[in-house]
């Protein structure tokens, strides 16, 4: 029996254990330390030096850092702020914005970004207006936004001279650029991802001069049927993989970087990897989206935003304004532009080293300038869903009416939130 | 088993093309089973721009261990490794604990309620656990529980609860009355009939029970993805969800190695006392 | 006596105690959440504040349900997805248990490596089956265009996807059904098939009319099994096809956490749960009586 009773002694301490371990883990807090959380949208938004000389500078105040997927962030962070255990600031994805804000989760700054402007000219100075775009719903700022990425059209210069034709400028000639690729049996002529995730869309959308009301896509535009069409036609002309409804971007980026494809639409963040493979000038070349042919006044190059946004549950915004003075200084920046994503912070643009490493850099610095952030709704989730359910339609059917079908699902975009 | 008294044996031809029926088919499903993971492990060797590489091929292009290294090495590593085995050494005694009692009790012992009580048990198995989620999130919120090893601990031996209490019963059922009839039964006896009879014999089905908590709190995802946001409460199935990254090309291999990697100490496990396990299925099963 | 009626009280007291922590913690948990459930059904709330008081709408939300094509989809191709994995997975158990069963020690280490693929994490599963079937860089294929053929568009197919979704789930659950119809195999006394030959009945009589209806209650519990295990089905599914092509492999499960964690629709998400608890209800009745005589 004595052996038993110890048996139950000790799984009863066990149990007990994570109790006392939970407690134990809770923060002993001081009044003169000021503690923030930060949740980034991945692991490689965080600034090599991470926090270090944040804290060296500012010793009563301690920044933790966590990783929550940008693709979660908006569930995770509605789930946490609402209960009252959210992030001080957390990074999203710029599109998802509006939910946040019309559901009170964030709060706005303007005051304290003012604040900046005169305590720290010249950080601040050094941001361009993406920097800002990125962060304001309803003319008020959340936050700000350090990076922001376009789309770009990506293309094998080898290929095109084998072939004798130019680089293409419009996308009536990405199509007769990827018919010939076609033609001459050396890959795919222009891949792209399935119809599982809208961003690439909405860039193209944009590029072929696709215009929004009330920041709602219009499907059933010149615009919407048009590249609902040209989705349709890479499918219909075999100028995709046969597998392309099931691709996902991995396998758009993979099929250019180990050259099986004549174009792709890449974002400036995987250029690095093509890098890796082949050498940019000789073997393959970037250009911004293109235009419509007739349209080029309509265009607009669509870029996404990944801001750091001040939640409603942060009870000291001024030093978590200081946080993000520190995550937009020129190093910091820096140290994650040259590994990850474009940074809104210009000084980096023009950084020597920067251009040695990224030869493309210079290329772009003037599309840089002129991008357009993508327009969302707080119906985001449906929005999307809708275009990716009219997308697949139309790619998995190569012999349905884009018009037809572009004209049925902007009913259900015209309903949202009626 | 006997073999000689089966159906078969009275005729060595048919037994002969049964036999090699049988071993056909057995052959087959094998390579079904494990082509899978086969396929992966070789995975494991490979970069991840080789994984995207066509032709395929099917050894990588030279044996390199630096997936292993990467996970094994990355400084959170081992806090994801305590994490699970913490949870999971838990989940497992609370859950042994307290489903030998209704086991035992619905094995043995006629009471009034008796089945609306097991059933009370049993339905939750249908429930799918996803869904309870949003509704457990809430009351966990509202307990003050959230990113806390309280709050996994209860919903995984909540979880496991009932498969266990199926399976004991139904070894304890096996058991011979008159086994314990001898040394049975009151208040103060029972702990006693438990542990000195009762579990000894029923030392497969409770193995069984070890193995399936173990198996089911190793592996859980939607509880430990919606009850913590913390990286310091992160599991192992936890990361290998995050490992995927939609701004750049997915590392399949080494998101199949830190598959690999979640999958050893499990079926290492299941290895030792396999024997006991599968038939402490059988044994639970017979009712 | 006092003692004695002490004793007997304390006796007939015994059971309640033993079963009451299980109950606390499983139906009282478990029970208190599904009501919560129940009441959000009901209820809508602000956008993205569950937490906030909500509205009672009555069953609004699930007219809206009951009248959204993608939910029809969902039912539509659960039923699919379950009735082929039930079919394909008690067909494979039967296969793999009679060939373990025949071969005896021969093959007992085939009893410990079936169970294998039960033992792995659904997201570790889907990864590995994703992998085998990827259109281009897939084994299968690969094992295609080596013996000439033509590759196979997978995973971008709708039917063929939902019926590798189907393989990748009869693949995981399948093991576990196997041991019980061996479970039940081992049980049937070896005389009643001495009886059978020396009658003369062939293989396929004895099978039908000895071996499956002393198997009743085995494969009664391997059926509900694999049903459930399938209505519920969401680990594998999610990271292999996320639903997709096109909804094509977009089962309840699926939608219903769509519905939760990506549109925080949770009154909605509230509303499928109900219906996938009801269809689970319907189909343990259902199995119940039907295997009620055999049993």
């Amino acid at each position: 029996m004595k052996k038993y009773s110890t048996i139950f002694v000790m799984l009863l301490v066990l149990t007990l254990l994570p109790v006392s371990l939970w407690s134990g883990a809770q923060p002993e807090t001081k009044s003169d330390v000021v503690e923030l959380t930060v949740w980034f949208g991945r692991e490689n938004f965080i600034p090599d030096e991470g926090f270090d000389a944040f804290h060296a500078k500012y010793p009563n105040i301690k920044v933790t850092a966590d990783v929550i997927p940008l693709e979660q962030a908006l569930t995770e962070g509605a789930k946490a702020i609402g209960a009252g255990v959210g992030p001080d600031i957390l990074q999203t994805d710029s599109r998802r914005l509006p939910p946040f804000v019309e559901a009170g989760m964030l709060q706005p700054m303007d005051s304290y970004m003012e604040q900046w402007k005169q305590e720290d000219p010249a950080t601040y100075n050094a941001l361009s207006s993406s920097a800002w775009e990125h962060a304001k719903h309803n003319g008020k700022l959340y936050g700000v936004n350090i990076y922001a990425g376009p789309f770009n059209n990506v293309y094998r210069i080898d290929w095109l001279e084998q072939l004798g034709m130019d680089v293409p400028e419009t996308w009536e000639e990405v199509l007769d650029v990827a018919r010939a690729t076609r033609d001459a049996g050396l890959g795919y002529g222009f891949v792209v991802r399935g119809p599982n995730s809208t961003p690439w869309f909405f860039a193209h959308y944009m590029a072929m001069g696709g215009k929004f009301v009330e920041n709602v896509i219009q499907l059933d535009s010149p615009a919407g049927i048009y590249a609902l069409n040209f989705y349709q036609t890479l499918v219909k002309e075999d100028l995709v993989s046969d597998d392309v409804i099931a691709w996902g971007s991995g396998d758009m980026r993979a099929a250019f970087i180990t050259g099986r494809a004549m174009m792709a639409p890449i974002g400036t963040n995987i250029f690095p990897n093509i890098q890796e493979e082949m050498k940019y000038g000789e073997k393959w070349g970037a250009t911004p989206m293109l235009p419509r042919e007739g349209y080029e006044e309509d265009y607009s190059y669509a870029s996404l935003g990944w801001p750091f946004l001040v939640t409603s549950n942060c009870e000291h915004p001024y030093e978590a304004s200081l946080v993000l003075r520190y995550l937009a200084e020129n190093d910091n920046a820096m140290s994650v532009a040259r590994r990850y994503q474009p940074t809104t912070v210009t000084t980096v643009w023009n950084d020597p080293a920067y251009l040695a490493e990224q030869p493309w850099s210079g290329d772009f610095e003037e599309a840089l300038n002129n991008m357009t952030r993508t327009p969302a709704t707080v119906f985001i989730t449906e929005v999307d869903n809708i275009v990716l359910d009219a997308l697949g339609e139309v790619m998995e059917n190569v012999n349905a009416d884009p018009a037809e079908v572009a004209k049925r699902y902007q009913k259900q975009l015209d309903a949202l939130g009626k | 088993m006997p073999n000689s008294k089966t159906h078969a044996g009275a005729n060595p031809a048919y037994h002969r093309i049964a036999n090699l029926i049988a071993w056909t088919f057995l052959t087959l499903m094998m390579v079904w089973l494990f082509l899978p993971l086969i396929w992966s492990v070789t995975t494991t060797f490979k970069t991840a721009i080789e994984t995207y590489r066509v032709p395929v091929k099917i050894l990588p292009e030279n044996l390199s261990f630096h997936n292993y290294i990467k996970i094994l090495t990355d400084a959170s590593f081992p806090r994801y490794l305590f994490n699970t085995v913490y949870l999971t050494v838990i989940t497992t005694l609370l859950t042994v604990i307290i489903s030998i009692w209704p086991a035992y009790a619905f094995s043995r012992m006629k009471f009034k309620f008796q089945h609306i009580l097991l059933l009370f048990i049993m339905i939750p198995r249908l429930i799918p656990r996803i869904s309870v989620t949003i509704p457990l999130y809430k009351i966990i919120v509202s307990a003050g529980l959230l990113n806390t090893y309280t709050a996994l601990i209860i919903t995984y031996t909540m979880t496991s609860l009932p498969f266990a209490v199926w399976i004991l019963s139904g070894v304890f059922q096996s058991i011979p009355k008159e086994i314990e009839d001898s040394a049975f039964v009151d208040g103060a006896q029972l702990i006693q009939t438990m542990f000195r009879i009762m579990i000894p014999i029923a030392s497969s089905g409770v193995v069984t029970v070890i193995i399936f908590t173990v198996r089911e709190a190793w592996n859980e995802f939607p509880f430990v993805l919606s009850f913590t946001n913390s990286a310091t409460m992160r599991t192992l199935p936890y990361q290998l969800y995050m490992f995927r990254d939609t701004l750049g090309i997915e590392d399949w291999p080494l998101i199949n190695t830190f598959a690999i990697v979640t999958i050893i100490p499990i079926l290492v496990v299941y290895f030792i006392f396999s024997k006991k396990v599968t038939s402490g299925i059988i044994q639970g099963a017979l009712k | 006596m006092k003692t004695s009626l002490f004793h007997k009280r304390r006796k007939n007291l015994m059971p309640y105690l033993m079963v009451i922590p299980t109950i606390l913690l499983v139906t009282g948990v478990l029970g208190y959440a599904i009501l919560i459930a129940l009441k959000d059904s009901f209820y809508k709330y602000p956008l993205l504040s569950f937490n906030a008081k909500g509205t009672f709408v009555g069953f609004d939300n699930y007219a809206k349900l009951l009248a959204d094509y993608n939910f029809q989809n969902a039912v539509g191709v659960t039923f699919i997805f379950v009735f082929g994995t039930v079919l394909l997975g008690i067909i494979l158990s039967f296969i793999l248990a009679l060939s373990i069963y025949h071969l005896k020690n021969k093959a007992r280490i085939f009893r410990t490596l079936t169970l294998i693929p039960y033992l792995i994490s659904g997201v570790a599963a889907a990864i590995m089956w994703r992998f085998l079937f990827n259109g281009e860089v897939g084994f299968i294929n690969h094992v295609i265009r080596t013996l000439g053929g033509t590759p196979i568009s997978w995973l971008s197919n709708r039917y063929l996807a939902l019926m590798v979704v189907t393989l990748a789930n009869v693949w995981k659950m399948f093991p576990m059904s196997t041991m019980l119809l061996l479970a039940g195999l081992q049980v049937i006394d070896p005389d009643i098939y001495d009886a059978a030959t020396v009658d003369g009945s062939n293989w396929h009589s004895t099978f039908f009319k000895i071996t499956l209806p002393l198997l009743g209650s085995y494969l009664a519990t391997s059926l509900i099994w694999l049903t459930f295990g399938s209505f519920n089905m969401f680990n594998i599914i999610y990271p292999l096809t996320s639903g997709g092509p096109n909804r094509a492999t977009e089962v309840m499960a699926i939608y219903m956490y769509d519905l939760a964690f990506q549109h925080l629709d949770f009154s909605s998400a509230s509303v499928v749960m109900i219906f996938l608890l009801m269809l689970n209800l319907g189909f343990s009745i259902f199995y119940s009586r039907i295997f009620r005589n055999k049993v």
